[in-house]
Order: structure tokens, then sequence, then C-alpha cells
């Protein structure tokens, strides 16, 4: 095998001459264009709706079929839907930031964005997202003061553990994504180091 | 460019090499609107090659299986068909590490360190440097091929 760079450059350039018939229609291309922008913005308006159906169902509940009476519980469902509020908010600036990365800007600044982008979403699925999962928690631990004015034991502590199983599932999950973010950090930080020759 | 590109950074798989190339393509059609003619088209086609590559890799590093191809026997005889040739060239610019791998694809394919230097952001001081160690390694990676 020839290892001189002008050797390699010719290897190289005949090489190129194998692509010619291999393209894909022009055609089939604008379609998968079209169908990746609509999948990646259905997946983030897919969280987004969750959210607020969440937060509109919750809402309504708590107007309609279980309005409360005691301050406590007022102030517990404030913090409920409130830390929904904020983590709704946060998502809609996430996906506001990750339309600002610009994939034909140069190597290092789309790296560098992606990095500022990826920090904030390790932050939004970290420390953001438990401490409103803390605050929501302590909001619904407030009400059972109330419920229980209306339930027997049996069924209040049924309420509290399947409260606690689904903080469990939602832990696991912010778990899992803190992860993923921390991957892709790391990928980041290797290729700009890489980049910069440090 | 970007398929020759693309079969270099996946170490000559041409299926994920295929892939990928797609999935610059169609960067490249969704960024349309964006292309400001501040550089010129080579240049932002470049750089969204190299932005997509690297997020390619970042995106599906855990489910990526490139099989680290050794250069068998055969490959390794002087007489090697056209071929076997491009097959070993991409699998050893396979083994240096991805930004490296994008670099000395682009100096291969003849573009002038300015272009290379705009598409990567770093300096053209930075560059030369760099190109040079890249040359020598891919260099030492083919000796030890033959």
């Amino acid at each position: 095998m020839k290892s001189n760079i002008d050797d390699i450059k010719e290897i190289w350039k005949s090489g190129q001459n194998s692509f010619e018939d291999s393209n894909t229609p022009v055609s089939e291309i604008i379609l998968q264009a079209g169908q990746k922008k609509k999948k990646a913005l259905k997946v983030q308006i897919t969280n987004l709706v969750i959210l607020i159906l969440v937060l509109f169902g919750l809402g309504l509940f708590f107007k309609n079929v279980a309005p409360f009476n005691q301050l406590l519980s007022k102030v517990g469902v404030a913090l409920m839907l409130g830390s929904l509020s904020i983590r709704i908010v946060l998502e809609l600036y996430s996906i506001f930031l990750s339309r600002k990365i610009d994939i034909s800007e140069t190597a290092l600044k789309t790296n560098t964005n992606a990095f500022t982008y990826h920090k904030l979403r390790k932050f939004i699925h970290g420390f953001v997202t438990i401490s409103i999962l803390v605050i929501y928690s302590v909001g619904f631990f407030m009400l059972t003061p109330e419920f229980s004015l209306y339930f027997n034991s049996k069924i209040m502590i049924l309420i509290d553990l399947s409260f606690l199983v689904a903080a469990l599932i939602v832990g696991l999950s912010i778990r899992s994504a803190i992860r993923k973010e921390m991957a892709s950090l790391n990928e980041i930080l290797r290729f700009n180091k890489e980049l910069l020759g440090k | 460019m970007v398929m020759q590109l693309c079969l270099g950074y996946m170490k000559g798989e041409h299926e994920l090499a295929k892939d990928l190339s797609q999935e610059v393509f169609i960067s490249v059609w969704n960024a349309l609107d964006r292309f400001k003619a501040q550089s010129s088209y080579k240049t932002w086609v470049y750089r969204i090659a190299v932005n997509t590559c690297l997020k390619y890799i970042r995106d599906k590093k855990n489910k990526l299986t490139i099989s680290n191809v050794e250069i068998s026997e055969e490959t390794r005889d002087e007489e090697l068909s056209p071929t076997k040739q491009f097959d070993t060239l991409y699998q050893s610019i396979g083994k240096l590490n991805e930004v490296d791998r994008l670099i000395i694809m682009m100096v291969l394919d003849e573009s002038d360190y300015a272009l290379i230097s705009e598409v990567m952001g770093i300096s053209e001081g930075n560059l030369r440097v760099k190109i040079h160690r890249i040359k020598k390694t891919l260099k030492e990676i083919m000796e030890n091929e033959k």
C-alpha cells in the first residue's frame, strides 16, 4: 500500500469516480428532508403538549372535581401547578435554543453552541426537574390532610403509595435523561479538544 | 465529495456512509434558506457535512457498530485492486480521531487551507501544525499496513 501523501491523494481522486451512479434521487432526499423536519418538530411538540395537558387536567380537576377549602391545600395546589408551569416554560426555551444551533456555522462554533444547549438540557433534566419534582411532591402531600377528610386511611395509603411509585418512575427517567446529556457533553468536549489540539 | 467524506469517516463501511451522506443532503436541504452567500457553496456544504458527521457519531455512539476491520494479507499486497486500495485507505483514515479524519479528507480533496480553516473554525496556523501531524500519523498507519 502506498503511503506517500501524493500517492494517497491519487488513490483518493480515483475513488471519486466510483460514486457517480450511486446517488439517491433528489425527489427522495427532499421527501426525507421534509419528513425529518416534521419528526423532529413532533418529538418536541409532543413533550410540550403532554405537559400542557397535565397542567390543564390538574387545573380543571382542582377547580371542578376537588375544590379545596383549607389554606394548606390551596398552597399545595399552587405549588403543583406552579412547578409544572415552570417546567413548560423551560421546555419552550429549550426548543428555542435547539433551533438556534446552525449547522452551517464552523465546526468549532456549532460544537460550542451544541455544548451550551446540552449543558442547559442537563441543568433542566437535573437540578430543575428534580427541584420541580420535590416542589410538586411537597404540594401533593400538602393536599393529604384535606383529602383524608373525605377518604378512609386505606385509600389514603394507596394514594400516597401510588404517588411514590410514580415519583420513582419519573426519578429513573430523569437519571437516564441526565446520562444521555452527559454522554453528549463529553463527546462535544472531546471534539473541541481535538479541534483545538488540547 | 460528500459520499467520499462519509465513507472515510465511517471507516469504509458503505451502508453507514450511505446513511450518513443522505443525512448530510437532508441537512443541506433543510438549511438552504439560511445560506447567506457569505462563503462559497463548497465551504457551506463542507461545514454542514462536517457538523452532520460529528453530530451523527455523537447521537448514535451507542448504537453504531463499526467494525475495526483488520487489513487482510490480500490487501497488504503491492498489487491491490482499485476497490481494495480505496477500502484500505478508508480503513486507515478511520484509525485517526474524528476531527483529524475530516481534516485529512478535505486535504485529500485538495481544498486549500483557508477553506478548511473556514470550515473547522480554527486558525490557519493551528491548522497547518495539525495537518502536518495528521499526515505523519496517516503515513505511519499506512506503512504499518505494508
